[in-house]
């Protein structure tokens, strides 16, 4: 079930990304405890690309950052790559890669630096790293800008770059976090192009985003969270049908509608609301 | 920890900030450029003050002329003017048109203060009258031979008395305040005072005695301090303050770049979610921190070196006036100072981390630089204040310490800085343990890591902390509880009316710890949490807890007492204090001893357990190590006793009391023991030198007076073990409050 590759396990299942019941709470000094993700579960495989969908503030940032080990569960469990996120979050972190809104580059650095320090991160060896950052830049279409700073790129390019260093060590699964946010129709359009390829090499993608258009285009699979809730899951189509819409769009709307009116009826307080909006 | 990662971001980083200009600029290339031109600026100065000319106007010049020759072509005369002399520039004027001498003295007056010359020397009209009278008298007197020196002493002393106002020789008129008179008054007094020991060689030439009767004893001083030291003196009090804040600054910047200004970019999340630990990317972090802080330092101190050694030294030759006022700036041997500076280096960098770590912004950043700074500043001035010394007491006090010992290294004075130099180092090291404990703390709490979009609204948080009780107060309002506590403390001094006697003493003292410890620890549990009574941490206990209780504060006491001993050598007492505290004794003579008990043990261990082992604690507990809230409760509960080495003394008790709370998770147990601990130093302080059973377990000791023998301490310190040993047995740790809700 394991072969030896890179130095270390990769492991060959059909689910790369198992969560279950996964719950993020965490003290606030104004408003007590904040519940932001709420016991949520899925499962994501190779070669699919897992949209989770949301308004800001629905919890989306916080699930993926819980993935990527950034932060801690406080509740339920979730493997990535067969490597738990609380207790083996190195391993989880050397078999993905996490592309950010905010592009997050070194100024200071040029492309080829950041791309080279994040392969020296993940140990890869002189010559892996030469052979991967000329696929890299050869697929991204980087040569141009190899040695400028990120400092005076464009966003299209900083994204990119960003791309490139979360891809050195050809990991299993990638984490998009709203990373066409602040691109121009272009640039985004080709991002998304740059997915559907890592899709198509059987990476396991998940790209959150809050256009809906986005996501009909790129994912094949979506979950549509509200409030630390996953209000629907499943592919797009079945989805669509099964609620009786037309577009994501409209059953986007559609369930938000529905889980404001349960609420109103059971008595959620609008504060609660308020609450998943800010949390980080 | 894998030293290849913490080496690549290192790497990194320092990369990164090498190709930052202003981070550059700030921390290597400015301390280059200072000192060379401090130094140049300050010579400039001194050389502005010692050549430039003073306007100085002479009244009265003709009344002298049958005197000793005092001018020539209207400028002082070689004889007594030395080099500084040929600066005054000299005006003539006869001071006729004024008919009294005190008119004359007005219109030299009005000169100077409407600064038209920097001084002015009247000359009195009578003055040369006299002394060619009294040089008469010698002669007549010698003639007359026998009683000589008595007549002369007559007449000198006679005339002296009646008009004395006339006949005291030149008068100087100048502004001490306006720094160019001064200088002027100084240049004229060294002519006149030589002039006038040239009258006073005629005279007694005159009278035909010899010169030295007038000075017949010449006091001979000797300053026993090396010739280095004594010129170093200046820079050695104003560098050490400088280095230290420059490698505080030093390891600032680049900290609030690496850390919030990570932040900020988003570049700490691509970190985070990459392959390295967190704790090797505090490492990586921190070791380029302490690397700009180390270069920052060291080019100070090469900088103050070059400055001292090419610059100020060539242009001020040995001996010369320049350096008698600037003293000798320190060379070379300064480097020495980096083996103080490289702990403090570690310790400031780990401190910067941290508070850049948990700033949101690089702008938040800048703001925490102040606060740091100004907390540091009262113990970097410590070198400033002559006065105090490097020992042992200073030597361990954090960044205090290290000034000192840098003020001891640029004095030259090696012998005592390799003394200190450990317990220094040591201090700092321990410091620098604590802040890397912080900074990792930090960079492992997600609340800190996160914080960018948590916006801060005053009133919600007010509203919230008012309307939502918790069930335990949290770590934020602990500390703000006893920061609160201490400054109610600090005015209370004010307000309390002073005791006269005993019953008000004791009065006051009850009053004061009730409604600033006790009554705020009641109100902020009933106000902020749910349960009185478990916030307070007021819970029954087992029967053998209270057995053990009962009985440590005495096995605790000659513990105690010995420690006293240790504190009073390494901070000793002042002698002001001491008598205070005598007075304070013999107050207590009168006092009934139940009164003592009640106001000096009772009040003090039921408010001050409920303030700290109970409100304090549980808020601490709540967030943070058992051990970490049992410290700072005692570090607080040791502050609040006023006097160092009161505080001290509490805060190892406090340490105990707080063990002992945790243990049995109530306060109960820790009332007895503070009760019968004070309670039987109130009651030995009365009865010990009238029970001799006493006198025979214990010994004297020099000031501090009786304390227990050797024999018995270490009896006592087993059974204090044993007794915690059995606490242990005894009691299980409960969780904290927030734990178990």
């Amino acid at each position: 079930m394991f072969e030896l590759q890179n130095g270390f396990v990769k492991p060959k299942v059909l689910t790369v990304i198992v969560v279950e019941k996964l719950e993020k709470t965490y003290p606030d000094l104004q408003r007590g405890a904040v519940c932001a993700v709420r016991g949520i579960s899925f499962v994501a495989s190779p070669g699919q690309v897992f949209g989770l969908l949301g308004p800001n503030g629905a919890g989306k940032t916080t699930v993926l950052r819980m993935l990527s080990t950034m932060l801690k569960p406080t509740g339920g469990k979730a493997t990535v790559a067969g490597f738990d996120v609380e207790t083996q979050a190195e391993d989880v972190r050397r078999h993905i890669g996490f592309v950010s809104a905010n592009t997050a580059n070194y100024d200071r650095m040029s492309a080829f630096e950041m791309v080279e320090f994040f392969g020296q991160l993940h140990g890869l060896s002189k010559d892996e790293l030469a052979e991967r950052s000329e696929v890299v830049f050869e697929q991204l279409q980087m040569n141009d800008f190899r040695d400028t700073t990120c400092g005076k790129m464009s966003t299209g390019m900083k994204q990119k770059v960003s791309i490139a260093r979360a891809i050195i060590h050809d990991p299993p699964v990638l984490i998009f976090d709203e990373a066409t946010v602040g691109l121009d129709v272009l640039v985004g359009r080709s991002l998304q192009n740059t997915v559907l390829q890592f899709r198509d090499q059987g990476k396991c993608i998940i790209y959150s985003t809050h256009h809906m258009n986005e996501a009909e285009r790129v994912c094949n699979h979506v979950a549509i969270m509200y409030q630390g809730d996953i209000l629907a899951e499943g592919g797009q189509r079945e989805l669509c049908e099964q609620h009786g819409q037309h577009s994501l769009e409209e059953l986007f709307f559609a369930l938000i509608d529905q889980r404001d009116g349960q609420e109103n009826s059971t008595g959620l307080v609008a504060e609660d609301v308020l609450a998943t909006e800010q949390q980080p | 920890m894998n030293w290849t990662n913490v080496k690549r971001i290192f790497n990194r980083e320092i990369r990164d900030q090498l190709r930052d200009r202003r981070t550059l600029f700030t921390t290597l290339i400015l301390p280059l450029m200072m000192y060379p031109i401090l130094g140049l600026l300050m010579l400039q100065v001194a050389q502005f003050v010692s050549e430039t000319s003073s306007k100085v106007q002479v009244i009265g010049r003709d009344s002298i002329a049958e005197l000793p020759e005092l001018f020539v072509d209207g400028k002082f005369t070689s004889t007594h003017a030395s080099a500084e002399a040929k600066l005054l520039d000299l005006e003539f004027s006869h001071g006729n048109e004024h008919s009294t001498a005190e008119l004359v003295y007005e219109h030299a007056k009005d000169l100077v203060d409407a600064d038209e010359f920097d001084a002015v020397i009247v000359f009195p009209a009578d003055m040369q009258a006299y002394i060619l009278a009294l040089r008469q008298e010698v002669m007549t007197a010698r003639e007359n031979d026998a009683a000589a020196v008595e007549d002369v002493e007559q007449v000198g002393g006679g005339r002296k008395s009646n008009d004395a106002v006339l006949l005291q020789g030149p008068r100087i008129v100048f502004n001490s305040v306006d720094d160019k008179s001064k200088i002027a008054y100084k240049r004229i007094t060294n002519v006149l005072e030589s002039w006038q020991s040239s009258i006073k060689q005629t005279l007694f030439q005159a009278g035909n005695i010899p010169l030295k009767i007038a000075d017949p004893i010449t006091i001979v001083d000797r300053d026993t301090a090396p010739v280095e030291s004594r010129n170093a003196a200046i820079w050695a009090s104003i560098i050490p303050m400088m280095l230290l804040m420059w490698t505080l600054s030093g390891a600032f910047y680049p900290a609030v770049d690496l850390c919030a200004g990570e932040k900020e970019r988003g570049t700490l999340e691509t970190l985070l979610c990459g392959p390295a630990k967190r704790l090797e990317i505090v490492a990586g972090k921190l070791l380029t921190i302490m690397t700009f802080s180390f270069f920052t330092s060291l080019f100070n101190l090469i900088s103050i070196a070059f400055t001292g050694v090419f610059l100020i030294g060539r242009m001020m030759p040995e001996g010369s006036p320049l350096q008698e006022r600037l003293g000798t700036v320190p060379g070379w041997s300064i480097l020495w100072s980096l083996v103080v500076l490289v702990p403090l280096v570690a310790m400031f960098s780990a401190l910067a981390l941290s508070a850049a770590t948990f700033a949101r912004s690089s702008k938040e950043g800048q703001y925490y630089m102040m606060p740091l700074l100004i907390l540091c500043m009262p113990l970097m001035m410590i070198s400033m204040i002559p006065s105090v010394e490097l020992d042992l007491g200073t030597s361990l006090i954090p960044v205090a310490g290290a000034a000192l010992l840098l003020r001891n290294l640029i004095e030259s004075q090696f012998s005592v800085a390799i003394r200190f130099a450990l317990p220094v180092v040591a201090s700092s090291l321990f410091c620098c343990y604590l802040a890397l404990r912080w900074a990792t703390a930090q960079f492992n709490s997600e609340s800190v890591l996160f914080r960018e979009s948590e916006k801060w609204d005053v009133k919600l948080w007010l509203l919230q902390l008012l309307k939502t009780p918790r069930v335990a107060p949290t770590a934020g309002m602990a500390i703000c509880f006893a920061l609160f506590v201490l400054i109610l403390r600090f005015f209370a001094n004010f307000v309390a009316p002073d005791a006269t006697n005993w019953s008000g003493f004791l009065l006051n003292n009850s009053v004061a710890l009730i409604l600033t410890v006790g009554v705020p620890a009641i109100l902020a549990a009933v106000f902020l949490t749910t349960n009185l009574w478990d916030t307070l941490n007021i819970r029954s206990v087992s029967l053998p807890v209270l057995v053990i209780a009962l009985l440590l504060p005495f096995s605790l006491q000659p513990i105690i007492s010995w420690f006293g001993v240790v504190i009073a050598e390494i901070y000793p007492i002042s002698p002001s204090m001491l008598a205070g505290l005598e007075g304070l004794e013999k107050m207590f003579d009168a006092a009934p001893w139940w009164w003592m008990l009640l106001a000096m043990a009772a009040v003090p261990a039921v408010f001050e357990e409920l303030a700290f082992r109970g409100f304090m604690l549980s808020g601490l507990r709540s967030e943070t190590k058992d051990w970490t809230a049992i410290f700072i409760t005692a570090a607080f509960f040791g502050i609040t006793h006023g006097i160092l080495q009161q505080s001290l003394n509490a805060g190892m008790i406090g340490v105990l009391l707080g063990y002992v709370a945790v243990r049995t998770n109530s306060i109960i147990p820790t009332i007895i023991i503070h009760f019968l601990h004070n309670g039987l130093v109130v009651v030995l302080s009365k009865f010990s030198a009238s029970q001799e059973w006493l006198q025979t377990l214990q010994v004297e000791y020099a000031e501090i007076g009786a304390i227990y023998s050797p024999l018995v301490t270490v009896v006592a310190t087993i059974v204090t073990l044993a007794l915690l040993f059995a606490l242990h047995r005894l009691t299980v740790v409960q969780p904290s409050l927030t734990d178990t809700a």
